[in-house]
């Protein structure tokens, strides 16, 4: 993969008209990047796998799915040969031709995460080896995070102050769409009355946001278990140690050597930036960002250092589960950045909601394992041997992969279109109630609705479906 | 006038801090601005990164509470987006000559 990635990646490059020279260096940039993760993951291997291996024997804990993380996920997803960065034009392509048509109002010029979609076409590949139904797979989750971009971005403006920017994003988008109807049921408990100041909880725990901290104690937890039975021998504690900075080791650099990656792939992301957003000066149009841009908001960082220790019990607990968490412990903030709208950044209900959509993650992580172990293998990754991969969050257990990826073709693709198509539906027939679903006010949905949905849109498809706008609030009169 | 460092802050300290740096890198000297490390950092690990660093400005693309920090703060998206660019190349330039 280190070699033949970086080809590709200079024929793309070289097809969006990068400067060779500035192709030429990122295509070795590539290179690098994967030889960099490859380092990483040997390490982890090497290090954790046989503690976690011990762990099974001594505590009888079995968790034999370790979480590489998305860092990993990414690299994998691009690393796979038939699918990977294919997806890029590809779905260049597609987003395009949804603008013109006026299918979408979001230009996703986040190429980086183009790499969702060719996670999951990556890991359809690998349990259906069939080269057109895998990309239809990966397409269609472009188009659904197309549509939950158009639906969240009224309401992430006004959260995040970020005007004229949506988040096509394929980790946050599922999580929060499946995150409204559980919400709407966490809201009519008690729980929906409850309150917690994320300061203070960031005051508190934000140690647990640290990345080499949180790596630390997740390897010192694996090395005590694996240990149990021998804790009185000096020469365990060693090792034990040696595993919680092994693993913070594999928290800290694993994250640098995926900005190899990104930094490689920067000048091909410029260049599509332009391409797609000169064709359509003066239309109406959102520009699609990742959600890291949302992450810093309190509630977020408040939430994702709750959430972790009570996914580490849960994965101890669910009977059938067999996720073992590590890196994706830091991936928790892209879990929750779509929801602070929604839930109006109530730490307590966001914590709660995260919480019962761990339980489905647990099992399509798991599920997913033994898929992104093969991809990982197809994408050049050395496991060393015989270990299981997953990255429950991103993106081996997200709602998303467990619709699309894990039930058999064509349901899947079936479900996924159709359920991509009727919010899109949705959108168009009752834009004002959707986006305020949404997390959008009232006044937001309606000046939205105002500029988006009355008149007559850029491209052929309705910006209206069905009768005028409905009208809910009085401000709207002062027209007649 | 010494050299200048700055802390570029996202969500994962990959991707949009990395096209951050990488424009900053780039930019800033034409600017004549003496640009020591550009470091990166994750939205969560920022608080301690300043504590322990010796940074000039932070640059961030997404919201950080500007009561936890003692050293400026610039948030844009300019550089993802490419619209505005130039103006907020100016901001950090003339934040950083202070």
């Amino acid at each position: 993969m280190s070699v033949l990635l970086p080809i590709i990646i200079f024929v793309i490059a070289k097809l969006f008209r990068v400067d060779t020279g500035k192709a030429a260096r990122s295509s070795v940039l590539i290179g690098v990047g994967f030889i960099g993760i490859n380092l990483v993951i040997g390490l982890f291997a090497e290090n954790i796998s046989p503690l976690a291996q011990r762990m099974v024997d001594v505590s009888g804990i079995t968790l034999p799915a370790v979480d590489v993380g998305w860092p990993a996920g990414a690299a994998i997803a691009f690393g796979i040969a038939e699918i990977g960065v294919w997806m890029i034009p590809l779905f260049v392509g597609l987003n395009l031709f949804l603008f013109a048509i006026g299918f979408t109002y979001t230009l996703d010029v986040d190429i980086w995460n183009y790499w969702h979609f060719a996670f999951i076409g990556g890991l359809v590949y690998m349990s259906t080896n069939n080269w057109v139904y895998s990309v239809g797979v990966g397409l269609v989750l472009g188009v659904f995070v197309l549509v939950a971009a158009d639906w969240t971005q009224p309401a992430v403006e006004e959260t995040f102050d970020t005007p004229g920017i949506s988040i096509p994003h394929g980790l946050s988008a599922p999580f929060a769409v499946a995150a409204i109807p559980i919400h709407w049921a966490v809201d009519k408990t008690p729980l929906g009355d409850m309150e917690a100041d994320p300061d203070a909880i960031q005051d508190r725990l934000g140690l647990l946001g640290e990345p080499i901290f949180l790596g630390l104690v997740i390897g010192l937890v694996i090395g005590i278990a694996a240990y149990s039975n021998a804790l009185f021998v000096a020469e365990n504690w060693y090792t034990i140690l040696g595993a919680g900075v092994a693993f913070a080791a594999v928290m800290h650099i694993l994250p640098m050597m995926v900005g190899i990656l990104m930094e490689g792939l920067n000048p091909l992301s410029q260049s599509i930036r332009d391409y797609m957003t000169s064709r359509f000066e003066g239309r109406d149009m959102a520009i699609g960002l990742d959600s890291a841009i949302l992450i810093g908001h309190e509630s977020v960082i408040a939430s994702s250092l709750l959430i972790v220790p009570i996914a580490i019990v849960m994965s101890v607990i669910l009977p059938g589960n067999e996720v073992l968490w590590g890196v994706d412990l830091a991936t928790f903030p892209f879990m929750f950045a779509l929801m602070v709208p929604i839930m109006n950044g109530n730490v307590v209900k966001m914590v709660v909601t995260g919480t019962i959509l761990l339980i489905p993650t647990h099992y399509i992580a798991t599920a997913a394992a033994p898929l992104l172990t093969r991809a990982a293998g197809s994408a050049g990754f050395d496991l060393g041997g015989r270990s299981l991969i997953t990255a429950p969050l991103g993106d081996a257990g997200t709602p998303a992969t467990g619709l699309l990826a894990l039930i058999p073709a064509p349901v899947g693709l079936v479900i996924g279109f159709v359920t991509a198509i009727g919010i899109w539906a949705a959108l168009r027939t009752w834009p004002k109630r959707m986006y305020m679903v949404a997390g959008a006010s009232e006044e937001k949905a309606e000046e939205t609705v105002q500029r988006r949905h009355t008149g007559k849109g850029g491209g052929l498809l309705p910006n209206k479906i069905g009768g005028p706008v409905e009208t809910t609030g009085a401000e709207i009169q002062s027209d007649d | 006038m010494s050299k200048k460092n700055v802390l570029v802050v996202c969500g994962t300290s990959v991707a949009t801090s990395t096209v951050v740096k990488e424009a900053l890198k780039e930019q800033l000297p034409e600017r004549g601005v003496d640009v020591g490390t550009i470091a990166k950092g994750k939205a969560t690990e920022a608080q301690s990164k300043v504590s322990s660093g010796d940074f000039d400005l932070i640059v961030t693309t997404t919201s950080l509470s500007e009561d936890r920090f003692d050293v400026p703060i610039i948030q844009t998206t300019a550089f993802m987006t490419g619209i505005g660019e130039d103006e907020v190349l100016d901001e950090i330039a003339a934040a950083l000559s202070e």
